[in-house]
């Protein structure tokens, strides 16, 4: 198991209830936390309409992710 | 951070005063300068709106919007760019977001202006949530449709709207695996077509069929990427196959699909990485290009194919 901080924005932080939040999982990419977290939480987007970044930059879903990482979900954006 | 820089971009949690960012333009050689003021209006897709609220992500949202800024000026060559994106609670009729440039002329100051808030309504890390009239809350996404609606159902992919200025093809690997051994010399063709076939790749390409799940079994390239280099780099009759990326597309952002799926002429595909420059660019094309696709560019988009159909050359250079 390794320990994740995981961020959440926008319409996700309200289905999450929270923003932020640390997670044990044997999660090896961004794509596999999503899911394990979908299925525990129900927060209903899928990852083909939203991106995610990890450690502030953004990155592919089926990138690794490493122990101390921090993941952040971001829903379609909306500026302006 | 030094509140002089030429080009600046800051999160404000509060109103802010346009007239002294407007001042932060003022430059002897700009002929121009101009500003956009984003209000909060009082509808939204037919709704009466209440309030808004902008939340940000600001470790991203700052180096993103300083991205952005940095990027247009360099390639609209605007002399001072500042831009603020507020977050919190607004009123109707406050400002929501500014954009002011400063350039030697009008066209730049334009183009410049309006190309930084386009891309700051989709890039940016802000999310707005509107309260509406009859009580109803929603996060927007951008078009200023619900986040809800038209997001995660199955088969809703969005579509892009670009056309495509040449396809390449190659049999074998010039410079793939040959570190230090000098590239090969595989022809590459210019087809009006070609065949996609899904999870294989392009039909009579070299990646074509490579392994399972492979990430590049098509990539794009944006067709401005290769206009810029024909002048940055004084080689007007350069041909977009000396990148060697299979497709030469104009009119979408590249940068914007990496882990999305879209539909492009009627095919099915999923972004999975950029397509990084390696040293070989500097080679296959000229001295430079390596570390010009590195810091402006990107070196266009690797993607896996869901969908088996046909692109076609529909805008030819």
């Amino acid at each position: 198991m390794t320990t994740f901080t995981v961020l959440y924005f926008g319409l996700l932080a309200e289905r999450r209830g929270l923003a932020e939040e640390r997670v044990e999982s044997t999660a090896r990419t961004s794509a596999e936390l999503y899911q394990e977290l979908d299925v525990r939480h129900g927060l209903g987007l899928s990852t083909n309409h939203f991106r995610v970044a990890v450690n502030d930059e953004f990155a592919a879903w089926d990138g690794e992710i490493k122990s101390g990482d921090v993941v952040a979900f971001l829903p379609p954006m909306s500026g302006g | 951070m030094n509140d002089d820089m030429p080009i600046r971009f800051t999160l404000a949690d509060e109103g802010f005063d346009a007239s002294l960012l407007a001042d932060k333009l003022t430059d002897l050689r700009a002929g121009a300068r101009v500003m956009f003021d984003g209000r909060v209006r009082n509808h939204n897709e037919g709704s009466a709106v209440e309030c808004l609220e902008y939340q940000s992500y600001p470790a991203m949202a700052l180096k993103v919007g300083q991205g952005i800024l940095e990027e247009e000026a360099r390639k609209y060559g605007l002399l001072r760019v500042r831009a603020v994106h507020r977050t919190g609670a607004l009123e109707i009729g406050e400002s929501a977001v500014w954009v002011g440039v400063a350039s030697a002329h009008r066209g730049a100051a334009f183009d410049g202006a309006r190309a930084i808030m386009e891309r700051l309504k989709y890039e940016l890390p802000v999310w707005k949530k509107e309260t509406y009239r009859d009580g109803r809350i929603d996060w927007v996404g951008p078009d200023n449709k619900s986040a809800e609606t038209g997001l995660g159902k199955a088969g809703d992919v969005p579509e892009w709207d670009a056309r495509i200025h040449g396809i390449y093809l190659s049999d074998g690997h010039d410079f793939r695996g040959r570190h230090g051994l000098g590239r090969q010399d595989h022809g590459i063709r210019a087809v009006d077509a070609v065949e996609c076939v899904a999870g294989m790749g392009l039909r009579g390409d070299r990646y074509f069929g490579m392994k399972d799940d492979y990430k590049g079994q098509i990539t794009f390239f944006d067709a401005r990427v290769v206009g810029e280099i024909r002048e940055k780099f004084g080689l007007p009759d350069l041909s977009a196959a000396a990148f060697r990326r299979n497709v030469i597309v104009a009119g979408v952002d590249l940068s914007q699909w990496v882990g999305r799926r879209f539909t492009f002429q009627g095919v099915t595909f999923e972004g999975s990485e950029e397509c990084k420059p390696c040293y070989w660019m500097d080679e296959a094309v000229a001295p430079g290009v390596e570390d010009f696709l590195k810091t402006d560019s990107g070196g266009g988009l690797r993607a896996r194919i869901l969908s088996d159909g046909v692109l076609k050359v529909d805008q030819p250079e």
